[in-house]
């Protein structure tokens, strides 16, 4: 077996950055491993194998489970040994170079050099980094098999020639991959030929180029026709006409991209002095402004996400937040115990709460459970997330439970650390995000709609690339919407762009223009690995814990000014932002440093679920319902009313209750 | 260093028919339908695979004979609520394996709808196939082996309980169905790329025609 594997390249010190805040801090770690490059019977093999730390026979493993879990219990039985092993051989990497269609490496200043592989089905692999060195060797040995070519608009890009374009890219392969050459390519494209006849077109469409890049059409050089293409598109505006797959080239109407810069963390000391002898926050704008520019400091969120989730009033005082708390408490229990008197045998009789109950059951046990809170069997906090879920089932049994609560959820736990704040704060999340959960999703077909159209003025060129290769319904953000980018984050990014986006600046649904972002960033790769459907799918899933927070936030900002300072931007565009339209009522601008009033905005729970139509309810008035405790989405069944209506507990109720309910919870109360 | 299951590759060189298949993983939630998929393209399972939102998308490349198929897996969420989804994923599929848990019976009757949608809705000759997943947990089992097997056999669907946790018959599956599918060259999969502007939507299934270049 041995004997028939030629190694050609291999290389050590080459590791894999597990973003794992979503493990522990203690567990952001390096993973070491060895890079190889492998001729075998079947074909030519890149392979990153993880370094085994020590031989996990039985004798060692608690040895290994010791050294390996530093800052939580160690006494863990032989399944998480087994579990760590996996999670190390989780990330090896083996793929056959003729599936490879692409890789990005570091930009030159950037540390360590990386490269992130990609195939040709759209998989991406997260970046291997050379701590030794070695890329370019690697790469070099590469070239030996493949052609590989850079792309001319993005320099960190480089692209594998498919094989059967390779006499056609013959006079490409002087290019030095290690040398800035683009000038020279620039130069060497202009004499070629064809860029004479395309420069003749003055209209460029993606229908033409969909037609020369057939794959099966050998007589053209198709790569090459991609690259004057390319370089003919920025700064040009292609307008979707009536007829399919034909465009209009117009100047493009944006205004450049202004640089912005992030801030620091609120923290606990700028936070009380926010605050007034009796506890009101006062310059509330302020605060949020801090918070937009730069979150806040993790230990303050306990505090400050209350406010930020309505479970608060910005403008209450240390006494009134004393009995509102008291009065939620009691709420929480009340609710808790309507479902935990919920017996078997009536059980039997309700299968829609059965049903429910089970669909809760089935995903907390496999909610983030990597993440130090939840890990290990038998958990007490994964009994806190299931009662807080099913508690919220009563709050709103309307809705009931649907995929993703938990996900939305589980980060508020952790933060909050206690059953009755984390519900609540969960309960004021909901009531922002509850429409990406209807029955017939149209929140969700809304909010992708949207970011079509946002996308259609802001880049055309993607947009059209996007619809012209069956993506124009955007259903690859389906994920980041849904669940506000949980899964794309690490843990702690997760919570620090939640607390971004909940500040509700600068704009209206800003969390669109954090895809509009993101997918700016992977533009390059998208369009010039010349993805379809499943690769745009696959390369859009597989950059989770790959995509970097503050460029991204930087850049959604940007795109927000851009549009702001845009002149004659569609009314289309301006009710998804929030901007005043012509022919709405005022709702306010805001100010290009983020300092002056910032619009009225209203949380997406207050849009009147009004039907199918996606304009109908984007264009209601601006108004903010702060009074979502009473809001009509409370519905409880009707044998739930009568309950609940006579069941107020008092104090001595909420003691046994406490008791009763809450098994594996006490560590949660203070 | 088996990261790709039992199914082997194929020499690299491009001899005999290559066919290309797109399949679709239906079933109720946490049945087993990502870990069903980890274990057949990468050879691994987690116990705690986490849910599926929206869809994901995985390839594999199984050796038959002389021929080469590669799947084009969709694996869809499982609940309920995204139903209204689950048309968009199936649409031009060629074979589906619909999935339940042999230790909920609930699932089991959730398996018979998804089978009757896609008798109703899905391609005219998709090859469907029924996993009873979990069979590693024979001690909990609720759905018995003769009733799903008699059940798959009135509707003429594959069978085969599966365990993603052990890997018991998750490639013979996937096999099991690349040898039902027809691999005739005479499908029409004339290599037309999707035309612009066709939005997921509609019928457009050209570049998955079902049969081999």
């Amino acid at each position: 077996m041995a004997s028939e594997i030629k190694t050609l390249y291999e290389k050590d010190g080459v590791y894999i950055h597990i973003n794992v805040n979503t493990h522990t801090s203690d567990r952001d770690a390096h993973l070491p491993g060895r890079i190889y490059l492998l001729q075998k019977p079947e074909g030519t093999f890149v392979e990153w194998k993880a370094e085994e730390v020590m031989s996990l026979d039985n004798h060692s493993e608690q040895d290994w489970a010791m050294i390996s879990s530093v800052g939580y219990q160690p006494d863990r039985g032989s399944d998480t040994v087994a579990d760590q092993k996996n999670d190390r051989k989780r990330y090896n990497l083996s793929f056959e170079v003729l599936d490879l269609k692409s890789f990005k490496r570091s930009a030159p200043s950037h540390g360590w050099a990386y490269i992130i592989f990609i195939l040709k089905d759209g998989t991406t692999y997260p970046a291997v980094h050379f701590h030794n060195g070695g890329s370019k060797a690697l790469l070099k040995e590469l070239e030996k098999f493949v052609h590989i070519r850079r792309s001319p608009t993005d320099s960190r890009l480089f692209i594998i020639q498919d094989h059967d374009s390779e006499a056609l890219s013959m006079s490409f392969d002087e290019l030095n991959l290690f040398q800035d050459s683009q000038g020279d390519l620039v130069s060497k494209f202009i004499k070629d030929p064809y860029t004479t006849t395309m420069g003749s077109f003055s209209k460029v469409t993606n229908f033409l180029k969909d037609v020369l890049l057939q794959p099966e059409d050998d007589s053209v050089p198709k790569d090459k026709v991609v690259e004057i293409l390319s370089e003919d598109i920025p700064g040009m505006e292609i307008n979707n006409q009536d007829e399919p797959g034909y465009e209009l080239v117009s100047k493009t109407k944006l205004p450049p991209r202004p640089d912005v810069n992030r801030g620091t963390p609120l923290t606990s000391q700028q936070w009380s002095k926010h605050m007034d002898r009796e506890g009101r926050i006062i310059n509330v704008e302020e605060v949020k402004d801090q918070i937009f520019r730069g979150g806040v400091d993790p230990a303050l969120r306990i505090d400050v996400w209350k406010f930020l989730l309505d479970v608060y009033e910005w403008d209450s005082t240390y006494s009134s937040r004393t009995k509102t708390r008291k009065r939620k408490l009691d709420d929480y229990f009340r609710m808790k115990l309507q479902w935990t008197t919920i017996r078997s045998d009536q059980e039997k009789r309700f299968s829609l709460f059965k049903e429910r109950k089970c669909l809760i059951e089935k995903d907390v046990t496999r909610t983030d459970r990597t993440h130090k809170f939840f890990e290990g069997e038998g958990n007490p906090n994964l009994q806190v997330l299931h009662d807080i879920l099913m508690t919220y089932c009563m709050y709103n049994f309307d809705l009931g439970y649907v995929q993703g609560m938990s996900d939305l959820l589980s980060p508020i736990l952790v933060v909050m650390e206690n059953e009755v704040d984390a519900f609540w704060c969960f309960a004021g999340l909901m009531e922002r995000v509850c429409d990406n959960f209807q029955m017939d999703q149209e929140g969700m077909k809304t909010q992708l709609a949207q970011i079509h159209k946002l996308m259609q003025y802001s880049d055309p060129e993607l947009c059209n690339y996007l619809e012209s290769h069956e993506s124009g319904n955007f259903y690859f953000c389906f994920r980041w919407i849904l669940i506000h980018f949980k899964r794309e984050f690490t843990f702690s990014d997760a919570q620090r762009l939640w607390e971004v986006i909940w500040t509700d600046l600068p704009c209206k649904n800003f969390h669109l223009l954090i895809c509009l972002a993101i997918l700016d960033t992977e533009k390059t790769t998208l369009m010039e690995n010349k993805f379809g459907l499943t690769e745009i799918l696959k390369h859009i899933n597989d950059m989770s814990m790959a995509i970097h927070l503050e460029e991204t936030l930087k850049k959604a900002e940007g795109i927000f000014l851009q549009l702001k300072n845009a002149k004659h931007l569609p009314d289309t565009v301006k009710e998804v932002l929030g901007f005043p339209t012509s022919n709405s009522s005022p709702a306010g601008s805001r100010g290009s440093s983020g300092t002056s009033t910032p619009v009225q905005l209203q949380t997406p729970a207050s849009t009147p679920v009004s039907g199918p139509s996606a304009s109908s309810s984007m264009s209601v008035s601006f108004t903010k319902d702060k009074s979502y405790k009473n809001s009509a989405r409370l519905h409880l069944p009707e044998f739930m009313r009568d309950s609940s209506s006579q069941a107020s507990p008092d104090d001595s109720s909420i003691e046994i209750l406490s008791d009763n309910c809450n098994g594996g919870t006490s560590n949660f109360y203070n | 260093m088996s990261q790709r299951g039992g199914a082997q590759r194929p020499n690299g060189a491009a001899q005999g028919k290559i066919c290309q298949f797109k399949l679709v993983l239906l079933g109720e939630s946490a049945v087993g339908k990502s870990s069903l998929v980890l274990r057949f393209v990468k050879g691994q399972f987690h116990e705690y695979q986490e849910s599926t939102i929206g869809a994901a998308f995985l390839t594999q490349t199984v050796c038959l004979d002389d021929t080469t198929v590669k799947f084009e897996i969709w694996d869809t969420a499982g609940q309920e609520r995204y139903h209204s989804l689950a048309p968009m994923y199936y649409r031009g599929a060629q074979a589906a394996i619909v999935v339940y848990d042999i230790t909920n019976q609930d699932t089991f009757g959730r398996a018979k709808t998804w089978v009757k949608e896609l008798q109703r809705q899905a391609s005219p000759n998709i090859v469907i196939a029924l996993a009873g997943n979990k069979a590693d947990l024979s001690n909990k089992r609720m759905v018995e082996y003769e009733e799903a097997q008699g059940y798959a056999e009135e509707n003429s669907l594959l069978f085969m309980e599966t365990s993603a946790k052990t890997a018991m018959n998750v490639n013979d599956i996937f096999l099991a169905i690349a040898k039902k599918l027809p691999k005739s060259d005479s499908g029409g999969q004339s290599g037309q790329r999707p035309q612009p502007g066709v939005r997921l939507n509609e019928q457009n299934q050209a570049s998955e025609g079902g049969c081999c270049k």
